[in-house]
């Protein structure tokens, strides 16, 4: 039985255009079920959790990657829960790593109910998909993947702001006990699922974590690789360090910087971020871009 | 410009400049050390060392090459590259060594086709006689 969780607000209020459609759709492919709209921040967690108890096993989030997010936290402790996307949200970052970028492609897939179970992060108490960012992405991210060609501009402007007046903090990081790092940081992503990649390889169940480091540099320095950072491909950029590892601690002394998780905030270092394999079962495109 | 046995595919594990790692480093790809290390790095494929770099760590892996400085010793399946801008303090175990002019190497090199350090201790498999069936 399908449960539907739909944020009434993500992407500009689009599900008040497409609802009807969307569920004629679903009916046809003989998966509709229930509509539960949410009213505010956390709301999506506490629906899915009413609904795993209702005995309802397959639960979708029709939102951006906040309603996502919340919606994976409210089912991380069922065995038999399944997780279905359909995106319709500012950014959809965690549809997309599953291979679904529309929609109406995302009732197709959905009805074709292909299932993999997927690694997830976990930062305290809270579980991710894709990644966890600590510096410049998090004051920029929700702002990356705007379509609006004025809101593009704006976002280069900003970037270019940030670039130049970013107050870097110092961290060590420590990586499965093994060994530590030490540097002035501009950015640190940590991913569970890489993001656009061209070739299919192993990120959501590969069992790892990838820290992606990108030391601070002059301020030339970073402006001259201002397309780099203002598409986010931080790994092309020449001064980055990258590692992989099942456990993270990130401590940033007497500063304590914020944490985002998919996105959303979660709280501030220090932290600790570990790989929690095999986790959650979720519906997948074939053209999604892991095993 | 490198030897044909290194590897340049995807570099797994990098140390940026600026960096400052200690411990043991592992990876089971390629590894690009730019910053500092001390402690131990190893791997079963190849470790570049950039101009930048300062190692302070003993380096286990497939082939080296050097164009950083290096205080410790290299213990290599297969080739060692010192490039003019290398320096290494240390002993060398590799089955190929190659010092490019103006490179710096304080220490003892020995040439072996499977460096005793990486070799691996195979286990001797005992089977036991089966009883005749009649």
């Amino acid at each position: 039985m399908y449960y539907y969780i739909v944020n009434p607000a993500a992407g500009g209020g689009r599900i008040n255009k497409i609802q009807s459609k969307l569920k004629i759709l679903l009916k046809r492919r003989r998966i509709d079920g229930d509509f539960v709209k949410t009213t505010g921040k956390g709301d999506a967690l506490k629906i899915a959790q009413k609904a795993l108890k209702e005995g309802f096993t397959t639960i979708v989030a029709v939102g951006g990657d906040g309603t996502v997010s919340e919606v994976v936290n409210g089912i991380i402790d069922s065995s038999k829960a399944v997780l279905g996307i359909l995106p319709i949200g500012s950014t959809n970052i965690l549809a997309n790593a599953l291979g679904i970028y529309d929609c109406f492609e995302g009732v197709d897939i959905l009805a074709q109910r292909r299932v993999k179970t997927i690694d997830l992060g976990k930062v305290n108490d809270t579980f991710f998909i894709t990644s966890l960012e600590i510096g410049l992405e998090t004051e920029i991210q929700n702002e990356r993947y705007n379509n609006s060609f004025f809101k593009k501009l704006l976002f280069r402007k900003k970037i270019l702001d940030k670039i130049l007046t970013f107050k870097p903090f110092t961290a060590e990081i420590k990586f499965d006990n093994q060994f530590s790092v030490n540097s002035n940081i501009f950015n640190l992503s940590i991913f569970n699922a890489k993001p656009s990649e061209d070739k299919r390889e192993k990120s959501l169940n590969d069992g790892e974590l990838l820290a992606v480091l990108v030391s601070y540099q002059s301020k030339l320095n970073l402006l001259k690789n201002f397309s780099n950072i203002i598409s986010g491909a931080y790994e092309e950029l020449p001064f980055i360090s990258k590692f992989k590892a099942k456990k993270i601690f990130i401590d940033t002394g007497k500063f304590p910087q914020k944490v985002f998780a998919d996105a959303e905030y979660i709280g501030t270092t220090p932290v600790e971020v570990l790989i929690s394999t095999k986790k959650l079962k979720v519906i997948v495109s074939k053209k999604r871009n892991f095993d | 410009m490198f030897g044909k046995k290194f590897n340049k595919g995807d570099i797994e594990t990098i140390v940026g400049p600026s960096v400052s790692l200690k411990g043991n480093l592992k990876s089971e790809g390629n590894i690009r050390l730019k910053g500092k290390v001390s402690g131990e790095v190893k791997t079963k494929s190849d470790v570049f060392v950039d101009e930048e770099a300062e190692i302070k760590a003993n380096i286990f892996a497939k082939n080296v090459r050097v164009a950083g400085s290096i205080v410790g010793d290299i213990i290599a399946s297969g080739e060692v590259e010192i490039k003019e801008t290398g320096k290494v303090t240390g002993n060398i175990t590799s089955g190929a060594l190659i010092i490019k002019m103006g490179a710096l190497f304080i220490g003892k090199s020995t040439m072996e086709t499977e460096p005793s350090s990486t070799k691996e201790h195979r286990e001797e498999k005992v089977i036991e006689p089966q009883p005749e069936v009649e």
